[in-house]
């Protein structure tokens, strides 16, 4: 082991040997060493817990292996895919993904942004009502899931006898396919949006007093002040809020399938509870791990988009 | 898997598929499983010395179930006196995540000593060559016909645990509060005494799942309505998906859905537990969850319960649930010697209480009391015999897949109003 960090070392210097030698080049080596050291549980978690199971992943893709027998799979080359890519259900599953993860997106950056931008100011109770508004994220997620449930329910549900107050209704929120995606996007909009205040009430704190001060004594409204002030300093975190909460509903499973199971007609049927229909109760291990590698592939493209937006984004502010 | 000696815990029996094609041709005819005795052999006290020592843990969802699971592990303790140097563990996992964890675990080599599992898992387990063939021990035993399913070319894999059938159950207090004077034996009726009951009292007038989030339930609970109107999935060889009989059913499903008696959007653990509480009036269920209900110490006991066949033209289904020994256990000698036991009229004898009206693998009567406390169980028992295997005749192996593709047919009818034979075409189409 030493002798293979002494190598490394060596290697990345590119420093000659008897250069090494001295008490500088010794120093240098033994602070790599120490890098390589410190970040070793990082890649062996990586490694163990991402790089196999995605190799893995792949492998599976290409094979008709069944959950019950899961060493027992033929290769099949393309065959998982090209069924995919020709599966109305498949595509039905991708385009209720990318309704789903901008939905909740947007919204939950919307209502975060706006609740940090509110108790940011000074008021009684403050602490008390920072507190609360936390509670959604700290409730677990299967018993928010099974509250809602009961929410929504369509003959004794808390939604239907709100709504027919105004003589609506009743609305069947889940079972009723015009309904489905926005009862699971509401649901999931109140579980994350104290994630994003938290952070953008984290980033409302770098923003310097006398910005605002200035502001004040040039006569701009709360709505000038937060276009011209507060949005600028908050859109970076913004923008890494946005990817976060993009990856994190792409893979979202829990809530969607306690609200809907992936109905009504499908409606809600995203890639990750498509990825468990086929596995668990089709037992087609092999293509269930060929929708995990396509939803691996927009992932990726969400992440380099993301990136090519920050460098766009950043080349911009330094021109300016 | 949770492992652990006892629980308490309050899940039903929630439902899915039962018997496998061999079952179907030998049920399906109306016939009632007579006892079918292979040999009658002598009753030989075993030498405890000889029998197989060690401890096996036993998978079953049932051991969550408020008020039966104690009852049921109790039964099979019982194994524990007549083999005293064995111990038997609990393998217990809520309905719902059951057949993904018993999938995963053996599919790794691993999982319970001996199992529980409905015959739409089974035939899965035994198609991956995971089950121990159990011809040894169950030589002798007056096996009835319900085991024949799991005889696979010769050799058997598994003995029947119960078979459940469903019917019509109505609560008492709430019938008798909404004027409700017999239990409706067409749907007109159906949905006349569930308006009656709506009426006249804050209770709901009948529930039965119908939501694609319970799809393994509600795949399960529909194949009565099917059967009930005299359809099926598949001729044996041909799928018969959009035959007139299944079009027919879906139709009255969907006008009972529409009718405004069923309380839309609650699942089974909801309309089960108004049902106990005397806000459900009405409900088709199996003989299972009906004894989970008389028992669970709620509002209602087996006296508050009535039954009735299903308000249906013909009989409707009946779910399997099979024990087998898991060929990766490592002590497969006693997990086997369990079964032995099981099959004895000692043990079959005990186990009938718990498993109140369902079938059992062999023939043993209800006791007098038992009926005299759960009189709704006398229904059950009757239509047994006639009730008709869950698996699809000639594709066993993809009846889930199939009832996936199905069920979200029945689901675009209900929800989207479409045309059921227009959506059972499709279903056809997409299967073909």
């Amino acid at each position: 082991m030493g002798t293979d960090t002494t190598r490394v070392a060596e290697s990345i210097s590119g420093e000659p040997r008897d250069e090494q030698a001295s008490p500088a080049a010794h120093r240098r080596r033994r602070r790599l060493s120490l890098g390589y050291l410190l970040i070793a549980p990082a890649m062996l978690y990586l490694v163990v817990f991402m790089l196999i199971p995605l190799y893995r992943g792949v492998q599976l893709s290409f094979t008709d292996t069944r959950l019950v027998s899961p060493a027992a799979g033929s290769y099949v080359g393309f065959d998982n895919y090209q069924f995919l890519l020709g599966s109305a259900r498949f595509w039905n599953s991708m385009t209720a993904t990318i309704i789903y993860t901008g939905a909740v997106v947007v919204f939950s950056i919307i209502l975060g942004t706006l609740t940090a931008v509110l108790i940011n100011r000074p008021f009684r109770l403050r602490g008390g009502v920072r507190a609360i508004l936390l509670f959604p994220y700290a409730t677990p997620t299967v018993a928010a899931a099974l509250v809602f449930v009961w929410i929504y329910n369509r003959s004794s549900g808390v939604m239907n006898e709100t709504i027919g107050l105004a003589g609506l209704g009743p609305v069947g929120w889940l079972g009723d396919p015009r309904y489905g995606m926005f009862s699971v996007v509401f649901a999931t909009v109140w579980k994350v949006f104290p994630f994003v205040m938290l952070v953008m009430l984290a980033a409302l704190q770098s923003v310097p007093d006398e910005l605002y001060e200035a502001a004040r004594v040039d006569g701009a409204d709360g709505l000038s002040t937060f276009r011209g002030i507060v949005l600028p300093h908050l859109m970076p975190t913004i923008r890494v809020v946005a990817l976060l909460m993009t990856i994190w509903s792409i893979r979202r499973f829990e809530i969607i399938y306690l609200l809907t199971g992936g109905g009504p007609v499908e409606r809600t049927n995203t890639l990750v509870i498509n990825i468990y229909q086929q596995a668990f109760q089709q037992q087609r291990l092999g293509m269930a791990a060929a929708i995990g590698m396509l939803g691996v592939v927009l992932s990726l493209a969400v992440t380099v988009g993301f990136f090519v937006v920050e460098r766009r984004a950043a080349a911009q502010e330094a021109q300016a | 898997m949770i492992s652990s000696r006892r629980y308490r815990a309050g899940r039903m029996v929630t439902a899915v598929l039962a018997a496998t094609a061999l079952l179907v041709a030998a049920c399906a005819e109306e016939a009632p499983p007579v006892a079918d005795p292979v040999e009658e052999a002598p009753e030989v006290e075993p030498d405890p010395d000889e029998l197989p020592s060690g401890s096996i843990t036993f998978g079953n969802w049932q051991w969550l179930e408020e008020g039966r699971g104690d009852a049921l592990w109790a039964a099979v303790s019982a194994y524990e006196d007549h083999n005293p140097d064995a111990t038997l563990e609990q393998d217990a996992t809520p309905f719902g995540d059951y057949a993904d964890t018993l999938y995963t675990e053996m599919g790794a080599g691993l999982g319970p000593d001996v199992f529980i599992s409905l015959d739409n898992q089974w035939v899965v387990l035994h198609d991956a060559g995971l089950l121990e063939p159990l011809d040894d021990v169950i030589a002798g035993a007056p096996l009835n016909v319900t085991n024949d399913a799991m005889n696979i070319d010769g050799q058997q894999y598994g003995v029947t645990w119960e078979q459940v059938s469903y019917a019509l159950l109505g609560n008492e207090h709430v019938m008798e509060e909404a004027g409700v004077e017999a239990l409706p034996t067409t749907v007109d009726e159906l949905i006349e005494a569930g308006q009656q009951i709506q009426d006249n009292t804050d209770a709901d007038g009948f529930a039965v799942r119908h939501r694609i989030a319970e799809f393994a339930g509600w795949s399960a609970d529909f194949q009565n309505w099917a059967y009930g109107f005299g359809g099926s999935w598949s001729d044996g060889e041909q799928l018969t998906i959009d035959s007139d009989e299944n079009v027919e059913a879906v139709t009255e499903f969907k006008r009972v859905y529409d009718s405004g008696i069923m309380p839309i959007g609650d699942d089974a653990a909801t309309f089960r537990s108004k049902f106990q509480e005397n806000s459900l009036g009405l409900m088709i269920d199996n003989s299972g969850a009906a004894l989970s209900f008389a028992t669970a110490g709620a509002a209602i006991t087996g006296q508050d319960m009535v039954s009735a066949p299903l308000p249906f033209p013909d009989h409707g289904a009946h779910q399997k649930l099979i024990i087998s020994v898991n060929a990766n256990s490592e002590n497969i000698d006693l997990a086997k010697d369990f079964i032995r036991w099981f099959v004895t009229e000692e043990g079959q004898t005990l186990i009938r209480p718990p498993l109140g009206a369902s079938t059992l693998a062999t023939e043993v009567p209800l006791p007098d009391e038992f009926l005299e406390e759960h009189p709704w169980a006398e229904t059950y028992v009757e239509i047994g015999p006639y009730s008709k295997s869950l698996l699809i005749a000639g594709f066993e192996m993809d009846t889930m897949d199939y009832y996936l593709t199905i069920m979200e047919a029945v689901e675009r009818v209900i929800t989207e109003d479409q045309d059921p034979r227009e959506a059972l075409e499709q279903a056809q189409q997409a299967l073909e």
